[in-house]
């Protein structure tokens, strides 16, 4: 192993850079124009071992270019291996990219590089939250990802390092995966880990040590679940996930306090997904995480098509793993993830029973439930399978797609007809006049935002105290450390006996008068100052360590004084030794006690943020229900006439409009999907 | 354990850094060329503040994972920021990265790889300008940077300990620093004491020095009393400093003498990283 050197810094590559036509050997690069910065300086994009910047070449490609301010053991082999690992796969995930060991000199020495296409792409996080209604692009995402990870295991690799910072989205809205600086290949065994991954996505039982191609099955059953809950509700992104936090919607902290998981945990169309989660968390052993297997959960576009949950979700039970046996855990084959691949398809099953209700009914009587129930689980268990790889399925699902954008074009075009406010595609028209709101809809928002908003102010509240929690948690801290102190210096100053130390002005009259009031050693005393005058003369006084105020007769000025200095002088020699940390064992009992407040006020507001998420979600279905109603009373009526004569038209009049096409287009896209109902499940089961 | 709070940008940490503009910065010192002790120490300023911005760029742009003061103290104490920042104490790092004072440019001659050398102009950008001029009030300045490192974890208690950096020759005007460095050390945030490091630049000559175990070597005084105040190196940050082929043992502290000191900002774990150095 080569020994440890000091590589460049950022800055120290910042300022190579500005000489492209010197610092590169490839010859791509050299001379290359590097992106910079408003500012004129070259633009980095930095994780914690390096810098990627950004150059075109002499042939007007652009490349992204790796600078490594860490070194790392054997990274040409591990690069090599890992490009040799990916060549055969040819995917659309894969970027290019090519070591180079000695590829760019820095202060008169070559460092490695790695250059790479360069993909114009946006960070998931950021993509997310730009996406976040756009729940068929989610969904999309996450077909991508299972297919990605399902590749790597197919070609025996993992990553290593699955997490937002490595996953992006390029402009085509497909999913990328970079920084193949951790990632596990069989040939590498010997050379072990290289990282340990983002420590959110990371199960707690992961070392340096472990090194094997179950690497990415946790944090790709993180990652794959945190989809498939936005594709449900994207409301969940404002609930569980802060500004700027380094994760999805679980980090490490949401697994050990529970308050998310709990929070989800009464939703029945969240339980398949979090069992799978819990299950990746409980696992007693690394090598007991489940492989990824998308198949167990419910698909991206059943849960796009509002298909994809479990009505009971009492049904669902994560079976145990198999305890650990003794000699070879290496060995051991993972346990497939039976909470989600088996319950699933029982989900299926209950749906197709729901569906054949009416021959069930009618058969009852006859052969009695269990025996009913009975075969068409293992019809279904046998027919999944089959069904889902037919081709016609994707058509499908296309369509469901189709028919889901256009329902949301729809209601975005209510809303604006709604709102007056115009539509995004289009200048406000001239003479725009305000439009009135229906009365209903705006009842029901004005009840979801009353809801919300006390429900809100609640949390506020907890927040804040939450907020405080940590303000006296420090000031206890704080408060720990001066009584620690404060007893050293005590101790420190009871030897020091008034009488034996050399005062000037202090009369043995008045020492055995401060010992009768118990003033004997620096350490009783807590300060000196002059007493109020009584008469004409001043009178020392001698408040002690408990804050008891002693007058002291015939300490005059001048003795106050030099007892004063004195009893300073001792109490900052003392401090000199005073410790100035708490003893670990204090800090922790303190962290420990608001710890325990802490969790109390965070199981409070997770309560709230289950009762804003659960009460909207009535309302919005209330609200639905009423449209419904509302659409099927109207029936065939009439739509409102036009107003006549009016040459320029209204804001009103194009929202109008606008709601008609998407009406009209969403039925469209209903009649569309209607034609692929020939091969829904009960029918391919009956067929 | 101490100093594993993550830096984040929900979770942001302070660095105060205190830099000597007294007088006797005008001296010169040199080994291979001849420079101004308040070059060396702008120069050091300038070359950390854009670490610490590249370091914390992103995709979108430089991320407030740090909120920077620089202290200066000489004829006067206080805010040290040249140009739009001028006055400014606590400046979040991403309006640093947008507002150096300008950019500067310098011609250097640099080794070609090839054995020769190459004459190459850079830009860097300037954030601080040498000053020397007045005593050198090192208890008033370095109780500012009390002050306001007391603030910060007032206001952030549960953030990574604030980082104070002081940049000095070490020949204080205004009385012995080291009750006040105790002050700033004692200073806690959940995750740890304060962190007091000390950049000694010197014409007392003598070996360069990057976070030594014991005073020793040291040459004078100065160098003696600066190490004594300095912070003992956290375990994962000697962890770095080995993994860059420095040597470290029990009693490393945060002191550099007459040398590079922009590694520190390679010792922060910056977001949340399960780090094989920790
Ligand atoms: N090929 C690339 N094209 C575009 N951007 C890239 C590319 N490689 C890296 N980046 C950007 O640089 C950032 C850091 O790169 P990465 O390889 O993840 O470094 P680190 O190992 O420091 O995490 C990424 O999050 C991404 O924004
Ligand atoms: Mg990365």
């Amino acid at each position: 192993m080569a020994s440890p050197k000091k590589y460049p810094s950022s800055s120290d590559y910042a300022e190579a850079l500005q000489n492209t036509g010197s610092c590169f050997r490839d010859k791509d690069l050299r001379g290359g124009d590097v992106q910079t910065t408003p500012l004129g300086m070259p633009r980095a994009i930095s994780g914690n071992f390096a810098s990627v910047f950004s150059v075109v070449g002499g042939n007007g490609k652009r490349y992204a270019v790796k600078c490594f301010t860490r070194h790392v053991p054997d990274q040409q082999v591990r690069y090599e291996a890992v490009s040799a690992g990916l060549a055969d796969l040819n995917t659309s995930w894969q970027i290019g990219f090519d070591y180079q060991q000695s590829g760019i000199l820095v202060r008169g020495s070559w460092y490695p590089i790695l250059k790479m296409e360069w993909i114009e792409a946006s960070g998931l996080i950021p993509w997310l939250e730009r996406n976040l209604e756009q729940s068929g692009a989610i969904a999309d995402l996450a077909l991508d990802f299972a297919d990605m990870v399902n590749d790597l295991q197919d070609a025996g690799l993992a990553h290593g390092d699955l997490q937002h910072g490595n996953l992006i989205v390029d402009r085509a809205g497909r999913l990328r995966l970079i920084d193949y600086d951790g990632m596990f290949s069989k040939s590498l065994i010997e050379h072990g880990a290289a990282e340990m991954g983002h420590i959110n996505y990371q199960s707690p039982l992961r070392t340096m040590n472990d090194y094997d191609d179950k690497l990415d099955d946790f944090s790709a059953w993180l990652i794959y679940v945190s989809l498939l809950l936005l594709i449900e509700d994207p409301g969940l992104w404002t609930e569980f996930h802060a500004e700027g936090e380094e994760k999805l919607l679980f980090g490490r902290e949401d697994f050990e306090d529970r308050q998310v998981l709990s929070a989800l945990a009464g939703m029945p169309q969240f339980s398949t997904a979090l069992a799978a989660l819990e299950t990746c968390w409980s696992a007693r052993a690394l090598s007991f995480v489940p492989e990824f297997e998308p198949a167990g959960l419910p698909s991206p576009d059943e849960i796009l098509t509002g298909g994809g949950y479990d009505p009971l979700p009492s049904a669902r039970t994560v079976q145990d793993p198999p305890a650990i046996p003794t000699g070879r855990p290496q060995q051991v084959r993972p346990v497939t993830f039976s909470g989600g691949l088996g319950s699933s398809r029982l989900c299926l099953a209950l749906a197709v029973l729901g569906l054949l209700a009416m021959p069930v009914a009618v058969l009852l009587p006859v052969v009695g439930i269990p025996v009913v129930a009975l075969s068409l689980l293992a019809a279904v268990a046998i027919a999944v399978p089959a069904y889902r790889a037919q081709p016609e399925l994707a058509d499908r699902q296309r369509a469901a797609y189709a028919l889901q954008s256009a329902r949301e074009e729809r209601f975005a075009a209510a809303e604006r007809l709604r709102t007056g406010r115009p539509s995004p595609h289009r200048a406000p028209p001239a003479a725009a006049t305000p439009a009135g709101g229906t009365p209903g809809a705006s009842r029901e928002q004005i009840e979801i935002e009353r809801v919300t908003a006390q429900a809100q102010e609640e949390k506020a509240q907890v927040t804040q105290a939450l907020a405080e929690l940590q303000q006296t948690e420090a000031g206890r801290l704080r408060e720990a450390l001066e009584a620690v102190q404060e007893a050293h210096v005590v101790q420190q100053l009871k030897p020091l006996v008034i009488t034996r130390s050399i005062l000037w002005g202090i009369h043995p009259r008045i020492t055995r008068h401060m010992a009768q009031v118990g003033i004997v050693t620096a350490a009783d005393i807590g300060s000196v100052t002059v007493g109020p005058a009584a008469g004409k003369r001043k009178v020392g006084l001698i408040v002690d360590r408990r804050g008891q105020r002693y007058l002291i007769d015939g300490l005059d000025g001048a003795g106050v004084q030099a007892l004063k200095a004195w009893h300073r002088g001792e109490v900052n020699k003392a401090m000199k030794t005073a410790p100035s940390t708490l003893p670990p064992e204090d800090v922790e009992a303190i962290r420990k006690a608001a710890e325990q407040e802490r969790q109390q006020l965070k199981a409070q507001q997770a309560q709230l943020l289950r009762r804003i998420s659960i009460e909207t979600r009535a309302i919005k279905k209330r609200q639905q229900a009423e449209q419904l109603r509302m659409r099927h009373a109207g029936g065939g009526a009439r739509r409102p006439p036009a107003p006549p004569r009016q040459p320029e038209k209204t804001a009103r009049q194009i929202a109008q409009e606008e709601l008609e096409a998407a009406e009209q287009a969403e039925r469209r896209a209903a009649q569309v999907l209607d034609s692929y109902s020939g091969i829904r499940l009960d029918r391919f089961l009956l067929r | 354990m101490p100093y594993t709070a993550e830096i984040s940008r929900a979770n942001p940490a302070c660095f105060v850094f205190v830099v000597d503009q007294s007088t006797s910065m005008e001296d010169q010192i040199g080994g291979e060329f001849v420079q101004r002790k308040s070059q060396v120490v702008s120069d050091a300023m300038n070359r950390l503040l854009y670490e610490l911005t590249l370091k914390c760029a992103k995709e979108e742009g430089v991320r407030d994972y740090f909120h920077v003061a620089v202290i200066g103290y000489g004829a006067t104490v206080g805010s040290a920021f040249a140009g739009p920042l001028a006055g400014r104490d606590m400046v979040p790092l991403s309006e640093i990265a947008s507002s150096p004072a300008r950019l500067e440019e310098r011609t250097k001659k640099t080794p070609d790889g090839a054995g020769g050398l190459v004459e190459q102009t850079v830009k860097f950008p300037v954030w601080l300008d040498p000053v020397s001029d007045g005593g050198t009030p090192m208890n008033q300045a370095l109780s500012k940077a009390r002050h306001l490192v007391e603030q910060w974890v007032e206001q952030h208690p549960s953030s990574f300990p604030p980082v104070v950096l002081h940049l000095t020759d070490g020949e204080s005007t205004d009385g012995d620093p080291t009750e006040v460095t105790r002050g700033i050390m004692s200073l806690l945030s959940t995750d740890g004491n304060a962190l007091l490091f000390n950049l000694h630049v010197s014409g007392a000559g003598g070996t360069p020095a990057t976070f030594p175990d014991n005073d020793t070597q040291l040459p004078d005084s100065f160098s003696k009393m600066l190490f004594g105040i300095s912070s003992p190196l956290p375990e994962h940050m000697k962890n770095y400093a080995r993994a860059q082929g420095l040597s470290t043992g029990e009693g490393t502290r945060g002191f550099v003498y007459n040398a590079d000191v922009s590694s520190i900002v390679q010792f922060l774990d910056i977001g949340t990283r399960a780090s094989d150095l920790r």
